[in-house]
């Protein structure tokens, strides 16, 4: 069959309309594909979302204990006065309770401002999360077990965790006629961490 | 579908009849001539959406047989219009129709030129259809349907002659393998049905003579199964007069019985053996027909038209149905989704019912997590210095010469190597493998620099102080845990460096220092 190239406008009407019945067809096809995949991935979200719930309401009784294993720690940390807000005035009445209970020689401290605990392996926890006041102290000691009392009476204290991260020991040269008499022989240099609980601003 | 016109040409006249599932019906009758032309054209301008088919029925036909080269495509094409421009004058009625290949290593086709030797008488019928814009579908002659008649009225051979009696005369087609071979067309002498039925019978014989002359027909083919379509009223005569011989074999049947066969339902009663054949062109529309595409013209447009329109909506009904298919698809997974989505709700429900039994915490349980992790890294990694001034006391405790001046402590993750900023030797190499040569990943380790003096020994007496230095690295060692990392002496003993001292003098108050670095591991 062939068709003159004059008789192709006789044609136009219905390429034309075979045209737009073909793109009709073909824009109903695109769009119920559309729909379909659009569909399937909702489906597949729908699905991971419910499995997830079975899978959290599986472990509800783990998380359960695990809530109270936490709890306990959490008791803990309460039990060292870390809940508490740090008391700076506290904190310096014990430093000068114990200093007057050991009998020390000068104490000299410096408390810094408070910034969040960045020690290795400790990662920001959220809302609730770990800060610490570094403290220098820099003290004359008759032996270098008032410095331990010390840290010990300081923790005991129940102010705040006590970190110690560093010290330093010196020896103070005394002659012969001071070596037994009741003055300093050491001077110490020591940085603590005050470490306290606190609600971080997000 | 659109009304079908059939037109018998014959060389007295053009009978217009029009057909409609199995009945025919006589329109009008047009003279063969110039003055029936325009009642013609009235009468194909009352129809013009009908598709027209033109019988022709004249004694002007040729069938010519002939061998070509095997060729294919263009080249085929370009050797047939050569052919038959050889043989015909007007090529816009002309067939070839190809009748199969010789069988030997040339292959040549067997080509049936046929055309009819005076196209003038119908050439003005043709051109008043064009100008009406008529759709002529073909134009078709007895022959042409002898194969596709022989099918209707249940004939089931290939090979074949057919015998009928048209208003035009007595036809004689004979078909060979489905396809037409020859056919001629005759007068039937004879006063009563009985002489011209033995008329029928003695052309048939001739034919059958020249056919095997011819050799269309092999001597040895058998006999040749002969339809005769006769009168119905003259059924009997025919019948006794085409007694079937060995080279013939007769099948005589009425008109009426074979219209039966055929289907068609009703036809007027003055119709011959020509109703047959336009009923058979009308129900069955043969594929081969002699008009050329010039006079198909409005046929094409009109199947192009209708070809455009249903490929169209096919197309498009394919899509929409798929689409169909894709939508239920759609509904069956929001379907699934919805119930996993009811599912989870409920899950969620059941799951913060149970929450609500557990113990109040002061933050998200997440964060509680968390702070207790950090928590408890805390806790490993806050130690004071006791325990390492314990070791320190029961290392000295082995060498009392010396005597400290300095102790640096310090919690870290790197354990120290060297004396920052100092010349250190490297400490004597230890019996047992150091315990912490390679730190590990998270390892928090004490770490200590001593600063002493060694009492017993003069400033010069190298060999005595690096002795009581190591005698008290060895101490340490042996504590448990401890890694001695580098040992600063008084003086330098490698051979690249000066040395200078004094031996015999008196002890002097210059004192020899040394510094020690080392670190012991924090047990998680």
């Amino acid at each position: 069959m062939k068709i003159a190239r004059e008789d192709f406008k006789h044609l136009r009407l219905p390429l034309f309309a075979a045209t737009l019945l073909i793109a009709m067809g073909a824009a109903c096809l695109v769009v119920s594909e559309t729909w379909l995949i659009d569909a399937r991935k909702a489906r597949d979200a729908a699905k991971n979302s419910s499995a997830q719930a079975q899978k959290r309401l599986d472990q509800v009784s783990e998380e359960e204990r695990e809530i109270k294993e936490n709890m306990l720690w959490y008791a803990r940390m309460a039990s060292r006065g870390m809940v508490d807000q740090e008391n700076r005035l506290d904190l310096i009445d014990s430093i000068a309770k114990i200093k007057t209970a050991r009998k020390l020689f000068e104490i000299r401290y410096n408390i810094e401002a408070q910034r969040p605990l960045a020690y290795p392996g400790i990662s920001p926890a959220g809302a609730m999360d770990l800060v610490s006041s570094r403290m220098k102290l820099d003290m004359q000691l008759l032996h270098e077990e008032d410095l331990l009392k010390f840290l010990s009476d300081l923790n005991a204290a129940a102010l705040s965790h006590v970190s110690v991260r560093r010290c330093t020991l010196d020896r103070i040269e005394r002659g012969p006629a001071q070596a037994l008499s009741a003055v300093p022989h050491l001077s110490s240099s020591c940085e603590v961490d005050l470490v306290v609980v606190k609600q971080v601003k997000s | 579908m659109p009304a079908k016109r059939l037109l018998y040409f014959s060389s007295t006249q053009l009978t217009a009849f029009a057909w409609n599932a199995g009945t025919l019906t006589q329109d009008a009758v047009f003279a063969n001539g110039e003055e029936a032309l325009p009642e013609f054209g009235k009468y194909v301008a009352r129809a013009p959406r009908a598709l027209y088919y033109l019988l022709v029925d004249i004694v002007e036909e040729d069938f010519h047989q002939e061998l070509i080269p095997f060729v294919r495509g263009g080249d085929r094409r370009t050797l047939l219009d050569r052919k038959l421009a050889q043989r015909y004058r007007d090529l816009s009625l002309a067939l070839t129709v190809s009748l199969g290949y010789e069988t030997g290593p040339r292959r040549e086709e067997n080509i049936l030129f046929t055309s009819f030797t005076n196209t003038q008488q119908l050439q003005p019928w043709l051109t008043m259809l064009s100008s009406q814009k008529a759709r002529v579908v073909g134009v078709y002659s007895p022959p042409l349907l002898a194969a596709a008649v022989g099918k209707r009225i249940g004939f089931a051979q290939k090979r074949f002659l057919l015998v009928s009696r048209q208003q035009a005369g007595m036809r004689q087609s004979f078909v060979d393998d489905g396809q037409i071979r020859f056919s001629r067309l005759g007068h039937i002498e004879g006063e009563d049905m009985a002489q011209r039925a033995l008329a029928v019978a003695a052309e048939t014989g001739r034919l059958q003579q020249y056919l095997t002359n011819m050799r269309m027909l092999a001597r040895d083919g058998g006999a040749l199964d002969v339809i005769v379509i006769a009168p119905d009223d003259a059924l009997a005569q025919f019948k006794a007069a085409c007694v079937s011989t060995p080279q013939i074999n007769y099948n005589v049947l009425g008109i009426g019985e074979a219209c039966k066969r055929a289907g068609l339902k009703a036809a007027p009663e003055d119709l011959l053996a020509e109703r047959l054949f336009l009923h058979t062109l009308a129900a069955s529309q043969p594929s081969q027909q002699f008009a050329d595409d010039g006079h198909r013209r409005y046929f094409n447009l009109w199947r192009a038209r209708v070809a455009s329109y249903a490929t169209g909506a096919a197309i498009c009904t394919f899509c929409v149905l798929l689409a169909a298919l894709r939508l239920l698809d759609y509904y069956n997974v929001q379907e699934q989704a919805s119930t996993d989505l009811q599912q989870e709700r409920r899950l969620n429900d059941q799951y913060t019912r149970l929450q609500a039994q557990f113990q109040k915490t002061p933050t998200s349980t997440d964060n509680l997590k968390a702070l207790v992790k950090n928590y408890i890294a805390l806790e490993k990694q806050s130690i004071t210095p006791d325990k390492m001034f314990v070791e320190l006391s029961k290392a000295l405790a082995v060498v009392p010469q010396i005597e400290l001046e300095r102790i640096e402590w310090q919690i870290g993750a790197e354990p120290r190597r060297a004396v920052d900023g100092a010349q250190a030797a490297k400490a004597p190499p230890a019996p047992a493998a150091p315990a912490a040569a390679k730190t590990e990943e998270g390892q928090i380790f004490e770490i200590v620099q001593l600063s002493g003096r060694v009492n017993a020994a003069q400033a010069s007496d190298f060999r005595n102080i690096t002795l009581l230095v190591n005698q008290f690295v060895a101490a340490l060692r042996a504590r448990p845990g401890v890694e001695v990392t580098s040992t600063q002496l008084p003086f330098d003993l490698t051979a690249e460096k000066s040395i200078a001292g004094d031996i015999g003098a008196a002890r002097e108050t210059e004192v020899p220092r040394f510094t020690i670095v080392f670190n012991k591991r924090v047990e998680s």
